[in-house]
């Protein structure tokens, strides 16, 4: 069997914007600023992320291919398997890539769609309701009045969906399970049976029966799960049309448009006919879409081309060369309204193709010049923005564009079919500056997935013998093996196979003439020499049903006809006949820069779309004619040329890799081969023997399709292409991709380059050398005297200082840091000035517990410094540095120089507690030696470098932490990072990391009698433009990137997703600004907003690795791993979508983990925490409380869901946080709760005890410790927000504990104890002693109902 | 499903970005010490008590006046009070300069010899024309900058060094003369920062010849070619000392090369060893020593 292939996982930096993800960046101040904190509400982020960023093309054998920013070769997309399945295709014209999701035009013209498989399945929940009245003698039965919905029926019981209804949408679907009623009703549980009672329908309904409850009805549900990923797969063509419409381009965009729903995207197709068809309802969990609605264009144009934006707009391309736009779209109707034209730029242009992004529009004419269209302003409707102001032109000729998501470009050149990427595309210069070639090579053969099935071995077989292999021993020598005789060696079960797939395809053929291309196989046969005259002959046959199709589908005069088929729609016409693209295009310049990688060479260029625009069908004909017997001759020449032995030595020596998965069975099989070249090199002189042997023709359709498989297998090389998409590619513009610098090229000996030194072998030697060298002249002269004493040194600096005291504000001051002679001492020294006396503050390094940058109202570069009594009081000594790198300088110097004298070096300790900012710096805390033992608020914190949300640790040492993308990163040991700048830092270990977050203004208006709403605001109003609490202002235009390591990567937008919901213009209403705001307006409204967000990006580093682009919401680590076990740690995840997952294969050394395994849920979730012994608690987002029974090391898994008895009505529950017994959880107004007689037979526990309030997040220790971020702390000063507290006085008696301690604070967003294991001492309580059984009691309690009620 | 990942991809990204520094190989470097033993010279032993040898560690970057002040004041004490000069140093009857690096003598005259370093020490007979004369710590610290400047000349046109203020290159010397790592490359850091992606203009570097002793050769080098091809130190020796090559075709070599105390492989990029292995004065000393 061969080899599993593996899946290179993309490891891209870039993060996709697609879907907006936004949260509030606010500022934190202190002591007694504002410091709003996150909005807890916006913490559950309904957009998933798809992962990596790709540009998709088609190689000109119509084969696809994607690349990613960072890789520096070709990935082949195929089919999962390799199975030529009915409905899937290998070959295709045009591709429309979106991230995660592909359209493509294939060589039949049918329309296909590849999803790009992730850990977390595509799932829908389908339900219905089952209704039943009560009646005296009958009790509760289906006899419902006919005022009542129906027996079956939707939530408001207006239509009939009985069980049956429900079918799934396509092939591509199948169900997950069979019908089951829900016994979870908003987080409460129902009845026995998942009833819910009612007085009536429809009416409140009720979890328990009450007396007066005379109706009840019950929710079944179902989830159907997308199995067709990686896949390409068929898209039914419109209804009505005959059979297997023609599709002619397919444009995909619309994913930047607003309020979208997840995956949503606008899919625009071309009929062959020039019909324009707008697909419904695509979406994620509808990636297929629904149905096809025709667009009218009126004036009997016919459309050739078609190109989405992403932020929904559409420009079509007229077979008369006009540019037509769709006016009107906007994101509640993304269909627009009607087409307007845009004038060309001269009348003699005439357009082939555009291409739109968010403010640019590029085009081709139809001499290839290229076009760019300033004026386009994606974000706005009108029609001056949507369709810009003019044409300029651009140098270079291409015969494709394609604008990336963020305006990037790049086209197909005219000629050499090579892909160009436009460089210095920025916003500012949408132009760009320069065109560079793309040369890259197709890469290893990467499979999408690991599941290779039998086929595989037959797969095998030929790549073995696959002419594309490199010969590494004589890298100028072409390589090419005749792969028709090759073939001729497949076993007979694969014959038959292919036999019947052949009938079939010969059948299909006959009967429709429109589906005669539809053998994806037949433009696979131009590399085969041998067949040169068959092929030839065959395209002769076909060059006729070429013109008659042309003629009799078209309808177009040939005139018209005869214009069109120029040089710039060679790529269409060619298409059509597979012949002639065997001709047309792979003729070109394979011979050019492969080392003798590829011969396709077979045909010289000499093609008819070359000489002139008034080229024609016929002319085809009779270059046909004319070439073939000079291909003939060349097929000759070629074979004489290959010796068998000199095939057999390329076979045996081609490519290693595929080689290895040779087996003795297969070298016999070669044998037959060699046997097999002499027969076949004996037929091949003339045309006309192989064109009289009628089984021979039959064996070349047969090897075509075999050969299919095998290109596909195996493929190293530099492709030439006819299409390219980079509506899936999201480019930095600060950086260059990967594909011009030679110096990654894998395959070649790795070049030190000047911006690669690292860990190179003269590295290691030298370090070791100069470790002996130390040892040599230092080890044993260690009691010498050192000759230089070392002293103290000191840095200075000139700064301003938050005075404290009356009157409060910024005094110039002068900053001394000393750091001791022997290190263990050192002062911090601010020396100012007041009524003309020179004052200072002196503060002991040792006093400080954290230095801390932080954000401040009056926009300067302020940090803070605490110490014990200053965090008593919540007052941080600020200070604020004229520039924001003196500000890092200082941070750092001080931090470094704190961390020195605690003895803090090197990798963080693994027992540390970690805690992040609202700014989303990381803090840790190293445990010296007790975390218990330390008062909160003297406690060290120290930073580390990245940007990130929330960390979880456990006490071996996996640490996880989230960024505010969702991105997931796994810290990887090292130290340093961020403002810790070069010397400070572990750099092998340092990556860089990029966040994204979204920064907010609210827009305020009141209604007035006179003008309705307005901006004139009443007296007590607030300014138009302000912050989300009204008191500052905050316009679009004064608001600044949080510090110089951001950038916007979005314009200014509506975001139509604040909590409450808003209109179609993203107004929310309110009676006024304090007030409750909801979606519509109501008669009491007086006052309205809408927020507008932007999006910035953070370039930042740390010594963290990025996990996988699989975006999560929330992640907990098994609290009790015990490293020494060997098995892995228990890592849960949800991802932002709601997806449960579990990650396997976690351990110490292997702390990212292997993979992910998705676990089925009912509903989405929003937060999950493993505590000891297995015990997996999680919350969904209809705040429902769910316990995972069954989970061990044996099922990673666990079996199934149990519901936990929510809290008393009224109360959500947002986060859970489960210790090694203890379980805690935080509501959603922020009340803090504990679950009471949590037993080793009462796993889920009694009854939920509220503690108290203010709460915003909770972390549970291996210890059952409680540490808490509270929201807000009242001081004499004013509130404080984002503090640090930890529980004291957690007993047995009191497991809710007694007060709490506060510690670090202000601006503190989250805080994660889980790995402060303290050392085993006696646990007290009887909780500790009592738990010991648990796991028995947990595999007791598993095989029992869905539900554990208490 | 199984995946892996590629790590391959992941480390070449990263590596884009590292800057030329690598504080495991600098502060190994700075760590450096030669164990010495000072003796004074037997003849210039003036009272009875014939005084004690010195021992101390000697920072390898640093320079001997900065290290010997005690060495001095005690032995002071035993010589003829009428009749003494400078101080200077000796071994095996070779003056030791002390505007040279304390580890690039060591590596000239004791690479192969026993430890700890036996060091005489004088008071009469200054060799004049082998030495320099140095009043004090003013004279090296003059001397110090004199060549941070010629290297950043070198490197970066001085660009860089013009552009630091007064309080910078005070807080450079003072790390040096303290034993001050973070202090020192602090300011140095900078100092050996490539401006844009290439390397420096011209490597700083000399290259020191000992037994039959010769002035030190210093010469233009690019330490990366035009095409951005990084120089080696095989390169560089080819270049400016190609005697010292058994032949023309293999990388066999007649003579030891030290830098640092170590024999670098000759592969190594010389824009590298010029950021980690200078010496503070930003120069690239390498020592020839004569297999003896």
């Amino acid at each position: 069997m061969p080899k599993i292939a593996y899946q290179k996982l993309e490891t891209s930096k870039r993060k996709t914007t697609q879907q907006s993800i936004y949260f509030d960046l606010f500022c934190c101040t202190f002591p007694a600023g504002k410091l709003a904190c996150i909005n807890c509400t916006d913490r559950i982020c309904e957009s998933i992320q798809m992962p990596s960023t790709y540009l998709w093309a088609v190689s000109n054998q119509g084969r696809v291919f994607k690349l990613a920013a960072n890789s520096t070769f070709w990935e082949e997309v195929k089919n999962r398997d390799s199975h030529i399945t009915p409905g899937t295709l290998s070959q295709f014209r045009k591709v429309s890539a979106a991230v995660g999701v592909t359209w493509a035009v294939g060589c039949d013209r049918h329309l296909y769609i590849y999803v790009v498989s992730t850990d977390v399945p595509i799932r829908v929940l389908e339900w219905t309701y089952e209704n039943e009245r009560w009646t005296p003698f009958g009790g509760f039965s289906n006899k419902l009045l006919p005022t009542d919905p129906k027996h079956w029926s939707q939530d408001d019981g207006s239509v009939e969906t009985p069980k049956e209804s429900f079918q799934l949408p396509s092939a591509a679907w199948c169900w997950e399970e069979d019908w089951y009623f829900d016994e979870n009703f908003y987080g409460h549980i129902t009845d026995k049976g998942g009833w819910q009672y009612a007085v009536n329908f429809p009416n409140q309904w009720t979890a328990e029966q009450k007396w007066t409850s005379c109706v009840r009805r019950r929710k079944w549900i179902r989830h159907r799960k997308y199995t067709a990923t990686d896949i390409w797969n068929k898209i039914p063509g419109v209804p009505g049309e005959s059979s297997g419409t023609p599709f002619a381009d397919v444009a995909i965009g619309g994913q930047d448009m607003p309020n979208q729903s997840l995956g949503q995207l606008c899919v625009w197709a071309i009929t062959d006919s020039g019909k324009v068809y707008f697909r419904t309802n695509v979406t994620r969990d509808c990636p297929e879409g629904q149905n096809w609605q025709e667009i009218s264009i009126g004036e009997d144009l016919e459309v050739i081309a078609v190109s989405v934006g992403p932020m929904g707009h559409v420009w079509i391309t007229t077979w008369d060369g006009n540019a037509l736009v769709r006016m009107g779209v906007t994101w509640d109707n993304v269909i627009g309204t009607h087409w307007v034209k845009v004038e060309a730029p001269s009348n003699e242009i005439t357009f082939l193709q555009v291409s739109v992004g968010v403010n640019a529009v590029w085009a081709i004419s139809r001499d290839g010049k290229i076009w760019f269209r300033r004026g386009v302003v994606g974000s706005s409707s009108d029609q001056e923005s949507v369709t810009g102001s003019g044409w300029i032109e651009m140098v270079g000729e291409m015969s494709m564009l394609s604008v990336g998501l963020n305006d990037q470009v790049w086209g197909i050149g005219l000629n050499d079919r090579l892909i160009y990427y436009r460089l210095g595309v920025t916003p500012s210069n949408l132009g760009g500056k320069t065109w560079k070639a793309i040369s890259l090579k197709a890469g290893k053969t990467i499979d999408s997935c690991s599941s290779y099935s039998s086929v595989a071995s037959f797969d095998a077989t030929y790549t073995c013998s696959a002419s594309y292999t490199t010969d590494p021993l004589n890298p100028g020598k072409d390589s090419f093996i005749t792969d028709d005789r090759s073939i001729h060696k497949k076993n007979d079960e694969i014959r038959g196979k292919q036999h019947s797939d052949l009938i079939d395809n010969g059948k299909e053929k006959e009967s429709s003439q429109n589906d005669w291309n539809a053998e994806p196989d037949c433009d696979s046969k131009n590399t085969n020499n041998m067949n040169t005259g068959n092929v030839l002959k065959e395209a002769l046959e076909t060059v006729p049903k070429f013109k008659d199709f042309e003629i009799n589908d078209q309808q177009v005069p040939k005139e018209s006809k005869t214009e069109t088929v120029d040089v710039g729609s060679k790529r269409d016409t060619v298409d059509v006949g597979k012949t002639l693209r065997c001709n047309t295009e792979d003729n070109t310049n394979y011979n050019s820069e492969n080392d003798g990688t590829f011969k396709f060479s077979i045909f010289e260029r000499q093609n008819s779309y070359d000489l002139s625009a008034s080229d024609s069908i016929i002319d085809f004909v009779s270059d046909m004619e004319l070439e073939s017997d000079q291909d003939t001759e060349k097929s000759l020449r070629a074979t004489s040329n290959e010796e068998k032995k000199s095939q057999r030595e390329i076979i045996g020596d081609g490519d290693g890799q595929k080689n290895l998965d040779l087996s003795s069975k297969k070298n016999i099989e070669l044998d037959t081969i060699d046997h097999r070249t002499a027969d076949s090199s004996s037929n091949l002189p003339t045309v006309q023997n192989i064109k009289s042997s009628p089984e021979h023709h039959y064996d070349i359709d047969s090897l075509s399709c075999d050969f299919m498989v095998l290109t596909q297998s195996d493929f190293t090389g530099e492709p030439l292409f006819t299409a390219v998409s980079g509506m899936a590619c999201n480019i930095d513009v600060m950086s260059t991709p990967l594909w011009f610098s030679s110096e990654f090229d894998f395959d070649k000996p790795k070049k030190s380059s000047i911006t690669t030194f690292g860990s190179d072998k003269w590295r290691k030697i030298l370090l070791n050398q100069l470790h002996a060298r130390n040892l040599r002249e230092l080890s044993k002269f260690q009691h010498y005297e050192q000759a230089i004493e070392r002293t103290t040194w000191v840095k200075k600096g000139k700064m301003q200082w938050w005075r404290e005291h009356k009157p409060c504000k910024w005094i110039e001051c002068g900053l001394e840091l000393e750091q001791g002679s022997i290190e263990k001492e050192g002062t911090l020294t601010i020396h100012y000035e007041h009524k003309k006396v020179q004052k200072h503050i002196q503060l002991q390094l040792s006093e400080i517990v954290c230095v801390v940058e932080v954000k401040d109202p009056s926009n300067k570069s302020v940090f803070g410094i605490f110490t014990t009594p200053r965090l008593r009081k919540n007052m941080a000594l600020k200070l604020s540095t004229p520039t924001e790198e003196e500000e890092e300088d200082w941070v750092s110097s001080i931090s470094q120089a704190c961390c020195k004298l605690r003895g803090i070096k090197g990798p963080v300790h693994e027992r540390a507690a970690w805690s992040t900012t609202a700014l989303g710096d990381v803090f840790v805390h190293s445990p010296i030696p007790n975390l218990g033992d330390i008062p909160a608020n003297e406690i060290f914190w120290y930073q580390l470098g990245g940007h990130l949300e929330k960390v979880e640790s456990n006490r071996s040492g996996i640490v996880w932490g989230l960024g505010y993308d969702h991105t997931a990163w796994v810290y990887n040991g090292g130290y340093g990072g961020g403002l810790f700048k070069g010397l400070n830092s572990d750099l092998d270990k340092i990556n860089s990391m990029t966040d994204i977050r979204s920064i907010y203004v609210y827009e305020n208006q009141r209604w007035n009698p006179v003008t309705g709403f307005s901006y004139k605001a009443l007296p007590i109003g607030r300014p138009t433009w302000s912050d989300i609490s009204g008191r500052e202002e905050c316009t679009k235009e004064n608001t600044k990137l949080p510090s110089v390591h951001w950038q916007w990567i979005s314009d200014w937008m509506i975001d139509y997703t604040p909590q409450g919901g808003t209109d179609k213009e993203g107004w929310q209403y309110a009676h006024d600004y304090h007030m409750y705001y909801h979606g519509e307006k109501r008669w009491r409204d007086s006052v309205r907003r809408r927020r507008w967000g932007r999006k910035c990006k953070i370039l930042s580093s740390g010594p963290w690795e990025e996990v996988e682009p699989l975006p999560l919401q929330d992640i907990s680590i098994q609290i009790d791993y015990e490293e020494d076990s060997g098995l892995a740690a228990a890592v849960w995840a949800v991802g932002s979508n709601g997806d449960v997952m579990c990650r396997l294969g976690v351990t110490k050394q292997c702390p990212q983990g292997t993979h992910w395994q998705h676990v089925p849920t009912d509903q989405p979730f929003q937060s999950i925490s493993v505590g000891g012994w297995y015990r997996v608690w999680a919350i969904a987002k209809d705040s429902s409380i769910w316990f995972r029974n069954g989970v061990s090391p044996q099922c990673p898994l666990g079996t199934r869901w149990f519901h936990v008895t929510p809290p008393p009505h009224g109360f959500r529950m947002h986060q859970v946080a489960a210790g090694k017994t203890a379980v805690w959880a935080v509501d959603d107004k922020y009340g803090l709760w504990y679950r009471k007689e949590i037993t080793p037979t009462y796993p889920e526990g009694l009854c939920w005890i509220r503690v108290c309030g203010k709460v915003k997040q909770v972390s549970v220790g291996p210890q059952d410790q409680v540490w808490i971020v509270a929201d807000v702390i009242d001081t004499p000063s004013g509130p404080v927000y984002g503090v640090v507290a930890k529980r004291k006085g957690i007993t047995a008696d009191l497991p809710g504990g007694s007060t709490w301690e506060l510690g670090i604070g202000g601006g503190w967003s989250t805080v994660c104890i889980r790995g402060c294991a303290e050392e085993e001492r006696e646990v007290s309580t009887e909780i500790g002693t009592d738990i010991a059984s648990f796991p028995e009691m947990m595999t007791r309690t598993d095989q029992q109902g869905h539900t554990v009620a208490t | 499903m199984q995946l892996i990942i590629d790590t391959s991809i992941r480390q070449i990204v990263i590596k884009t970005k590292v800057m030329a520094e690598d504080r495991e190989i600098l502060r190994e470097i700075w760590d450096g010490r030669v164990p010495i033993c000072f003796s004074l010279a037997s003849d210039e032993i003036f009272t009875l008590e014939h005084p004690d040898p010195f021992f101390l560690l000697v920072p390898r970057q640093s320079y001997f006046p900065l290290a010997t002040d005690r060495v001095q004041r005690t032995f002071l004490k035993h010589v003829d009070p009428d009749n003494h000069g400078e101080m200077w140093l000796e071994y095996e009857s070779q003056p030791l300069k002390w505007h040279y690096p304390v580890g690039l003598l060591f590596d000239m005259y004791n690479s192969k010899g026993p430890l700890p370093w036996n060091i005489t020490v004088h008071f009469q007979n200054f060799p004049e024309d082998e030495l320099l004369h140095c009043p004090s710590r003013d004279a090296v610290e003059a001397h110090f900058m004199a060549t941070v400047k010629e290297a950043d000349s070198l490197k970066h046109r001085a660009q860089v060094i013009n552009s630091m203020q007064k309080k910078d290159h005070k807080q450079l010397w003072t790390g040096l003369q303290n034993d001050k790592f973070d202090q020192f490359w602090t300011i140095n850091r900078k100092l050996m920062e490539r401006l844009g992606e290439e390397g420096f203009k011209y490597l700083p570097f000399r290259i020191h010849q000992v037994l039959p002793e010769k002035p030190f050769i210093q010469k233009l080098f690019k330490p990366v070619s035009d095409e951005g091809r990084l120089f080696t130190l095989a390169d560089l020796l080819r270049e400016t000392v190609p005697h010292i090559f058994a032949d023309d075709t293999s990388d066999v070599l007649r003579c030891e090369v030290y830098i640092q105390g170590v024999n670098p492989p000759l592969e190594t990029p010389v824009q590298w060893l010029s950021e980690h292995f200078s010496y503070p004065d930003n120069f690239l000393h390498i020592a020839l020593v004569n297999p003896s």
